[in-house]
């Protein structure tokens, strides 16, 4: 009896010490969520010059698209044209604000100097990864969904077709293949403080013309192609284009979910496990002092 | 905090070596060929420990090691060779652990420049997974006994004077409650109220907490004043080390007295004649001299400087600074003079 007394109270302890942990490391988790966040509000004259921005890049798209028909004197369907071009435009609005929350938050912490005190706090590193993403997805989702509903106004775009459900969930899964996608582009400032974060706007660049935003890869040299398919944004852009102009469901998205899913699976662990080596080779040539 | 001690002391350092490559050179280490030349010992076989509850301080001029050495503790640089443990946990092989114990202050005051002392403070609050509302009440406690103006709290820090920055880097670094603390050169830079505040609350978290404290500083008073055990460091290397009586004595093992009467010359001439007078001087105005016997010395003085009808105008006994320990160890005065390593090591 007093044996099975002990027992339960040590259960109990254990319960209680793993709650803790977990209390914890949810309050870890907001501590990168919140200081986005704070430094979004900081910078909100910002956040309203690049939702302008996107939004003038999106009709400025949408207008291409609908110019097409008198410049080329071709007879085409102006506006399946026009969406095929907003999808791509939106996604990328949406993608390249989290690779860019995601890849980046290294190299500002290094130029504000905050990044010894991040690494000296006993946080694990995907959970920082994880708090800057959630944050990322968020502020990505709320620009692309002001750029959608204002951009659907001036077009007039009819979204009777859209497959929601099927939209929704390639988004996620790229989102998720994406953030490992960022990971990995935030070591780069951990290697190499002078050219890190340099690369990583080049490695953007190459993303946005490989991933087919505006064209179907199909029309890339052959070579680039193949750089394409390892690419999430271009499975994201394939699947949701079909999701929002055709009205595709899951099972006929089937060859855009698997690549995204292998992606996702893969990219995660993967950043994860070069960002704690970054961490390390930062660590072992005192690279985590220099301030920008 | 969930991680119990390991080790009684709080600190281990043993044989710990750091040593930096020139930047400035193009090729890689690996590739040239005069890889031993280019490389830059910022701290080189040091050894010490720190008890639990004591201060400890590292006193060096600009670019001796300090940072580095604090960097190695805090688990933000690895050591080259060397073994580093707090509260016996290794440094290298249990950082996270390590990391439950030590929290720094270090003397630039790192911040998210556009958020607020309280974003800024919040965001550190919850790295450690401390309660954001409890966080609240603890650093503006913390910020009043510094004497920060709480109106200030809710502004940008970019706008904060160093003084100020710096105390919110302080209430940062007490805020999660270390068991030990990395006090990386705290009060550089702060004017004297300011530099008073933050010994006075240093002296007085020490007093009601016991926490242990690692203090770096190249101002000889606040090292005096504060720490329990001193170590001198020079060029990468502990070059001494011990109480500040202890230090002090590697000056002068006996006591230094100086005087000033109404004729220095007579007065000499009956010092010359006393025989446990040693080191006698007549410089500026002011004799000085040594002796292990100051009370016979006194008694013929006296008798013979009223014979001689000589007034002594003054008199009192010279007690060596931890400055005067420096220049006897190192030959060169501990401020203004950076060693060449930093400007060679800007790692």
């Amino acid at each position: 009896m007093l044996y099975k007394k002990e027992k339960y109270g040590e259960e109990k302890e254990k319960k209680k010490e793993k709650e803790k942990r977990v209390r914890r490391r949810i309050i870890q988790l907001l501590a990168f969520f919140f200081r986005e966040l704070d430094m979004k509000k900081r910078s909100y004259a910002w956040q309203l010059v690049w939702l302008v921005y996107d939004l003038m890049w999106a009709l400025s798209v949408g207008f291409l698209g609908m110019g097409v028909k008198s410049v080329t004197s071709v007879n085409i369907d102006t506006q399946s044209y026009v969406l095929y071009l907003l999808v791509g435009s939106f996604i990328w609005t949406y993608l390249s604000s989290l690779f860019y929350i995601v890849s980046w938050s290294i190299t500002w912490e290094r130029w504000e100097g905050t990044i010894e005190y991040t690494f000296m706090a006993p946080v694990k590193r995907i959970i920082q990864l994880v708090g800057n993403s959630i944050f990322a997805i968020l502020y990505g989702l709320v620009r692309m969904i002001v750029v959608f509903v204002l951009a659907s106004v001036v077009f007039n775009i009819s979204l009777a077709n859209v497959n929601f459900v099927s939209a929704g969930v390639i988004l996620v899964l790229a989102s998720i293949s994406f953030i490992g996608f960022g990971m990995i582009a935030a070591i780069l400032p951990l290697i190499s403080p002078e050219f890190g974060d340099k690369t990583v706007i080049m490695i953007e660049a190459v993303i946005m013309t490989v991933s087919g935003i505006f064209y179907p890869i199909s029309v890339l040299p052959v070579f680039v192609q193949y750089i394409s398919k390892v690419i999430p944004a271009t499975y994201a852009l394939e699947g949701i284009r079909q999701a929002v102009i055709k009205g595709a469901d899951l099972i006929s998205l089937w060859p855009q979910i698997w690549p995204l899913l292998v992606l996702g699976v893969v990219l995660i662990p993967l950043g994860d496990f070069m960002f704690r080596l970054a961490e390390r080779h930062a660590k072992k040539t005192g690279k985590l002092k220099r301030n920008g | 905090m969930s991680v119990k001690p390991k080790s009684k002391k709080a600190l281990v350092v043993k044989n710990v070596t750091k040593a930096f490559h020139d930047k400035t050179k193009i090729l890689p280490t690996w590739l040239r060929r005069d890889s031993q030349k280019t490389k830059f010992f910022a701290v080189n076989n040091v050894s010490f420990s720190v008890k639990e509850s004591e201060i400890f301080g590292i006193l060096g001029p600009n670019g001796c090691g300090k940072s580095t050495l604090i960097r190695m503790i805090s688990t933000l640089l690895l050591p080259d060779k060397g073994e580093i443990r707090v509260f016996g946990f290794d440094v290298i092989k249990e950082p996270e652990k390590v990391k439950e114990f030590i929290n720094r202050v270090s003397v630039e005051a790192s911040f998210f420049k556009r958020l607020s002392a309280n974003e800024n403070l919040l965001y550190a609050s919850r790295i450690y997974g401390l309660n954001p509302k409890k966080a609240k009440q603890k650093f503006t406690q913390i910020l009043k006994e510094l004497g920060f103006p709480l109106n200030k709290l809710n502004q940008p820090m970019e706008n904060f004077s160093r003084g100020l920055q710096q105390k919110v880097s302080i209430a940062r670094g007490f805020l999660t409650d270390p068991v030990m603390i990395l006090l990386d050169e705290p009060t550089t830079g702060l004017d004297p109220k300011s530099k008073l505040d933050v010994q006075r609350f240093i002296k007085k978290i020490h007093r009601e907490q016991g926490i242990t404290i690692l203090l770096t500083s190249h101002d000889m008073e606040e090292v005096d004043r504060l720490c329990h055990r001193i170590a001198i460091m020079d060029k990468g290397k502990i070059i001494a080390l011990g109480t500040s009586q202890e230090l002090k004595k590697l000056v002068n093992n006996e006591d230094v007295y100086v005087l000033n009467t109404s004729d220095n010359q007579k007065a000499m001439h009956i010092l010359k004649q006393i025989r446990t007078i040693k080191k006698l001087r007549l410089d500026d105005n002011r004799i000085s001299f040594c002796t292990k016997d100051l009370d016979s010395v006194m008694n013929i003085l006296t008798t013979m400087l009223r014979k001689k009808k000589i007034r002594l105008r003054s008199f009192s006994q010279v007690k060596p600074t931890l400055e005067d320990v420096f220049l006897k160890l190192t030959g060169k005065p501990i401020i203004d003079k950076e060693c060449e390593l930093e400007k060679e090591v800007e790692f």
